[in-house]
């Protein structure tokens, strides 16, 4: 019998706020974050995306970090979320436990913003190494106690994803008993830049599988989860939030940036996932989408839901309508977000849709209260065809 | 026209790295796409910032392209109508 | 955690002779600051329209891990599993160079596109077709044992049968003198890159003979008792990055390359077992391989 994964503890920041509590509130009042840039500076300053709405000097203030240190956001974002989730867990401090992070980012806003100072002299020497995934992780870490295994998932948009995945793997396999893991990104004109490129930012708020949809809005935030093997967090009398029960990943191996159209990798992933669980189809509640609002995403991953679910499709809503597209903490913000609808009974709106598109499913769009959900998946799909999903469930006692 | 037919094939080769290709190696009326040279939508967007940064043409979005982009003779067409640079 | 997992093959590409371990009884010393790799002829391994849009990294990836696959005769990976530390880095290079100097206007699609540290990962699956799992880690030194460690689980778990795992670097010349500043100035062992793949199984197929046992993976983050932990396994050879930086020179890939020379040290009965010990700032990483 494989060692069942539970979640005792998690934390988010994004667009639509600064944890679970303000999180919530943003969802059920509809309240989107997207909107105007306030702190990355661009020349594309008219894309509309889903900035935090603390500055890197204010989150300073808020983690007790001194003002004069060069810290990646990426890696501040990640500490808030980070310490949220492990205080809601109420892990000792000197449990040995394992950080998985996910970015892709890592440091780039610090090679961007000294690039000429980088490249000419010495005097930013010890900034390039921070430029890396794996130092943004390593400040996380740094922040804490118990972190005696530190690791970094970087796969694009499904970083987080696969960071949970491996993190549960780390607990199922029995080395350990706990582990932290999620993923953070921030904004940088690196990627603003980078996605512009490629034609797939919207410059109006996205509508994800909407027939107008015309592309994505950029978000930046972190989502970590404190997943512990379930005897682990009875024996010390934590409250668990839910179960992992299942997690896919599958390679769509089509191209570098699209989507198949049949959606293969999606359809294996999210399968995965019921099948590690040992759940059908029927039994999903909720499907929080990958749905970007790019026109390719959106249509694939509604070929991959119907070929899943058939004509029985589940409730579905991309929350990315709140937050933006956050990339590679994306799994993380979600499954958090997932967890809080499982905890509060509701179904995220996807705002911004008004038009049926035949090539997509019709979301949930004005979201639901009241309800109960059981089982939920969470897709997160990236570049390279990286595609995973993520089964959480609702704690219903010991099996 | 066949001069800039040629000067567009020897730009298409750099900007998409078809290094080991030589201009009379493209046929200047087949297809790009698909069947023909084979190009992906990824490459659709390398050629509407050729034409931006060689001829100032700006175009709107990929779809755009999609009649423009038919095959070199296309495009050299559209490159002689619209070009401001 | 019971189950046995083998090396089947290990392939690499380095300052070393590519693409073979034949020059293990007489290595290059790699010297000076920068050392660059040894390019093997790739023109058997794609065609022209496969090749237009890779570059050295991915030409080497792709080879390497063709490579191992062919030589283990276990067909398309169950997973794919690739370490990456600083990525694609001439293309990310390339794309920040122009957005820092010439602005945000008229940049590369191919080069963003191409820049993301799980694009050799995935490009090696749509290189071979495999819809299976696949995953890219990124942790500075210990990206390999990273992967390696996911790989090992998910074998030990019967999560998947057999897994190619690999790290890969590129440091093209024009990038040296920058990552050498942030390296931390002068030191005995040159700058590098390289490729390194390894096709793991769980079992060993009918005809084919394993090259050692993977027997362990561990990564350890600020560890106050490396020595203890190392002692420990009772390894005959205990091998750090002395080992892997002198003979491939210092890299966010040299412990995947050392791993590949250990494999063929452990194969060739030059050592019943080898623990290799790779510390790379706050973090470590430990492999260790014994005879099959």
């Amino acid at each position: 019998m494989a060692r069942r994964v539970v979640i005792t503890g998690a934390g988010i920041i994004s667009a639509i706020g600064v944890g679970k509590e303000a999180t919530v509130r943003s969802i059920l009042e509809r309240r989107s974050g997207i909107g105007r840039l306030r702190h990355l500076v661009t020349a594309h300053s008219d894309l509309p995306c889903g900035e935090a709405a603390l500055s890197d000097a204010g989150l300073k203030a808020l983690l007790g970090i001194p003002p004069e240190e060069v810290v990646a956001r990426t890696a501040l974002l990640g500490i808030v979320a980070v310490k949220e989730a492990i205080a809601q867990a109420g892990l000792p401090e000197d449990e040995a436990t394992a950080l998985v992070g996910g970015t892709t980012v890592g440091g780039m806003d610090i090679t961007e913003n000294h690039f000429g100072g980088m490249t000419s002299g010495d005097a930013f020497n010890a900034l390039i190494p921070l430029h890396t995934c794996g130092s943004s992780t390593d400040r996380i870490a740094g922040c804490f106690k118990g972190f005696t295994s530190v690791t970094t998932t970087s796969t694009a948009c499904s970083s987080a994803a696969n960071s949970i995945a491996l993190g549960a793997n780390l607990v199922r396999s029995g080395r350990f008993d706990s582990v932290v893991a999620g993923g953070s990104e921030c904004l940088t004109r690196y990627h603003l830049n980078g996605f512009n490129s490629l034609m797939i930012l919207d410059h109006e708020p996205c509508r994800p599988f909407d027939a107008g949809r015309a592309g994505l809005n950029l978000g930046e935030g972190a989502g970590f989860l404190v997943l512990e093997e379930e005897g682990h967090a009875l024996n010390r009398g934590a409250r668990i939030m839910g179960v992992l029960d299942g997690w896919g990943n599958a390679c769509d191996a089509y191209h570098q940036t699209a989507s198949s159209p049949d959606g293969e990798g999606a359809f294996l992933a999210m399968g995965k996932a019921l099948a590690m669980a040992g759940l059908g189809p029927g039994d999903v509640d909720y499907v929080n989408a990958h749905g970007t609002g790019t026109v390719n995403n959106d249509s694939s991953e509604s070929a991959a839901l119907r070929r899943l679910f058939g004509e029985a499709i589940p409730p579905v809503s991309s929350t990315k309508s709140f937050t933006g597209h956050t990339t590679s903490a994306s799994g993380g913000i979600e499954a958090v977000i997932c967890l809080l609808a499982m905890e509060n009974g509701f179904i995220p709106a996807n705002l911004g849709w008004e038009k049926p598109d035949g090539d997509c499913i019709v979301p949930e769009h004005e979201g639901k209260e009241g309800v109960s959900l059981s089982h939920v998946l969470c897709n997160s799909f990236a570049f390279g065809g990286n595609d995973s999903s993520l089964l959480l469930s609702k704690y219903e006692g010991h099996e | 026209m066949e001069e800039l037919i040629l000067e567009l094939k020897t730009k298409i080769l750099e900007a998409l790295k078809l290094q080991d290709m030589a201009p009379e190696d493209i046929d200047a009326d087949a297809p790009l796409f698909k069947d023909g040279l084979g190009l992906d939508s990824i490459d659709a967007l390398e050629l509407m910032l050729l034409l931006e940064k060689n001829y100032g043409i700006k175009l709107k979005s990929p779809a755009e392209g999609k009649e423009i982009f038919k095959s070199v003779r296309t495009m050299a067409e559209y490159v002689s109508a619209n070009r401001i640079k | 955690m019971s189950k046995d997992v083998y090396i089947l093959a290990v392939s690499q590409i380095s300052v070393q002779e590519p693409l073979t371990l034949d020059w293990l009884d007489d290595p290059l010393r790699p010297s000076g600051r920068y050392a660059p790799c040894r390019e093997p002829d790739f023109r058997p391994f794609f065609t022209p329209m496969q090749a237009r849009r890779m570059g050295p990294l991915f030409k080497r990836a792709a080879a390497v891990s063709r490579k191992v696959v062919e030589e283990a005769g276990t067909g398309c990976p169950e997973g794919i599993f690739t370490g990456a530390g600083l990525g694609c880095i001439a293309n990310t290079w390339d794309f920040l160079e122009s957005m820092c100097t010439a602005g945000e206007e008229a940049l590369s699609p191919t080069l963003f596109m191409q820049s993301t540290h799980n694009t050799v990962g995935s490009m090696i699956a749509m290189d071979a077709g495999c819809h299976g799992y696949n995953c890219t880690y990124s942790q500075d030194g210990i990206s390999f044992e990273s992967a390696m460690l996911d790989a090992f689980l998910q074998i030990c778990g019967d999560m998947i049968g057999n897994a190619l795992a690999g790290v890969h670097e590129e440091l093209p010349e024009r990038l040296a003198a920058f990552v050498g500043k942030g390296a931390g100035g002068p030191c005995e062992y040159p700058l590098s890159e390289g490729s390194a793949a390894l096709m793991l199984s769980g079992s060993v197929p009918e005809g084919k003979k394993a090259m050692c046992r993977l027997s362990d993976v561990r990564i350890l983050h600020r560890p106050s008792n490396l020595d203890e932990v190392v002692s420990a396994y009772g390894a005959s050879s205990v091998l750090g990055n002395d080992f892997f930086y002198s003979l491939f020179g210092r890299s966010f890939c040299s412990s995947g390359l050392g791993a590949c020379a250990a494999a063929g040290m452990v194969a060739s009965g030059r050592v019943p077992s080898v623990l290799l010990v790779n510390v790379s700032g706050p973090d470590a990483g430990l492999v260790f391989l014994e005879k099959a």
